[in-house]
């Protein structure tokens, strides 16, 4: 026997709920955190070391050393996430938020905003630990590293470097090693001229590696002591301690 | 006639695509993203056609096929290069075969970025070539109005 009125289910069920359809572009989609949209890059922490760009599987992205420019094709992009992985300095993220789609293929150009400044000084290795395995060299995205296996020389381009700290990171011997400031650890030089001799730098030293003398108005640091924390430069009240790389 | 540019059919061609757009696009035809919406139609006929979907990068094989879809087609029409491949061959685009974008071989109006490209952005882009169709239409129907009044002057 045939059923009576056997739609009906369907069209109550229809009239009571909601329409399966989504309301795109009305209502705008919320992408999940992890969503992999579009690439972004700091430029404050990127060493323009071109590392993404030789990652990258479409070449979408490109850096110009000469011109301090990061620049991306975001028609190009397919959002792996490759370049992030491979960024030293960690200053690329891969956001939600796709691009739009528009009448031009969109290249983005981001500017370095000053010159390529060296925030870290050099590496330097130590040759008793080396084996003159070639990794560092292997690694180096400018091929600033030469490393000769038979007559165990290893040379390093400073001109070259990056300072992207790949070499370091990736040594399995520990034998190389990056400075974290340009010209080695920062010590406190005064201006004997503006200085009070509060003694305040004395007593805010971990180290105690400064002495101050109220009477004879002297002002000496023990460099060896010193930990180049900046604390003594912080609570000066008079401005005249500044950190400064030591004299070589 | 006048109808028409309210309700321009789309036509959905794959070339070298690793098939992840053609789903989006698919999806998008679905009730769940539904673009008929918007006006639009899905076709299978080029001669029926206004908007062309295109997925996928442009090889020595389907150059041709596409060039002669494109020809078949009624002005005015739009092109809409779906995906990272149509747009520019992504990443594909140094294999011995790819010819590059679709851009390569057919003009094309919208291009939507992604891989694969995501609905949404699918939805963005059909949104706009009917749009930019309703744009050429008027256009294309003043120019008919123009010659027609032009013919029957002399």
């Amino acid at each position: 026997m045939a059923k009576l009125m056997p739609f009906a289910g369907t069209v109550l069920h229809n009239l009571l709920h909601k329409p399966v359809t989504t309301s795109y572009p009305d209502t705008p989609k919320e992408y999940p955190a992890r969503t992999r949209g579009h690439v972004e890059v700091d430029m404050e922490t990127c060493l323009l070391c071109g590392l993404c760009s030789r990652s990258c599987p479409p070449r979408a992205i490109n850096v110009d050393r000469d011109a301090h420019t990061w620049s991306i094709h975001r028609f190009d992009c397919v959002q792996c996430g490759y370049c992030v992985e491979k960024c030293p300095k960690k200053c690329l993220k891969i956001v939600p938020g796709y691009p739009v789609p528009g009448h031009e293929k969109k290249l983005d150009i981001y500017h370095k905003p000053e010159a390529i400044e060296m925030k870290m000084g050099n590496v330097t290795v130590d040759l008793s630990k080396c084996v003159y395995c070639t990794l560092c060299a292997k690694k180096c995205p400018n091929e600033a590293i030469t490393v000769d296996r038979a007559n165990k020389t290893w040379e390093i381009d400073h001109h070259k470097c990056l300072r992207c700290s790949l070499c370091v990171n990736n040594c399995p011997r520990h034998a190389l090693e990056i400075h974290e400031e340009p010209g080695g650890p920062k010590h406190p030089q005064a201006d004997l001229s503006q200085c009070v001799f509060c003694t305040l730098c004395a007593k805010k030293c971990p180290a105690s590696a400064i002495t101050v003398d109220r009477a004879n108005k002297t002002w000496t640091l023990n460099a060896g002591e010193c930990v180049s924390c900046g604390a003594c430069e912080a609570h000066c009240p008079k401005g005249c301690i500044r950190m400064l790389p030591t004299e070589p | 006639m006048a109808k028409l540019k309210r309700s321009p059919w789309l036509l959905h061609y794959d070339g070298s695509s690793c098939n992840g757009c053609d789903i989006e696009v698919l999806a998008c035809l679905t009730p769940v993203y539904d673009i008929e919406r918007f006006g639009a139609v899905n076709t299978g006929n080029p001669l029926h056609a206004d908007i062309l979907l295109i997925t996928g990068g442009i090889n020595s094989q389907n150059q041709a096929v596409v060039q002669q879809i494109y020809s078949q087609m009624p002005a005015p029409k739009v092109v809409v290069a779906v995906g990272a491949c149509a747009c520019t061959g992504g990443i594909f685009k140094e294999c011995y075969n790819i010819r590059g974008g679709v851009d390569t071989t057919i003009p094309v109006d919208i291009y939507v970025p992604g891989c694969a490209a995501r609905p949404e952005s699918i939805i963005d882009g059909v949104v706009q070539a009917v749009e930019l169709f309703q744009k050429k239409h008027e256009e294309f129907m003043r120019r008919h109005r123009e010659e027609k009044h032009h013919h029957d002057g002399k």
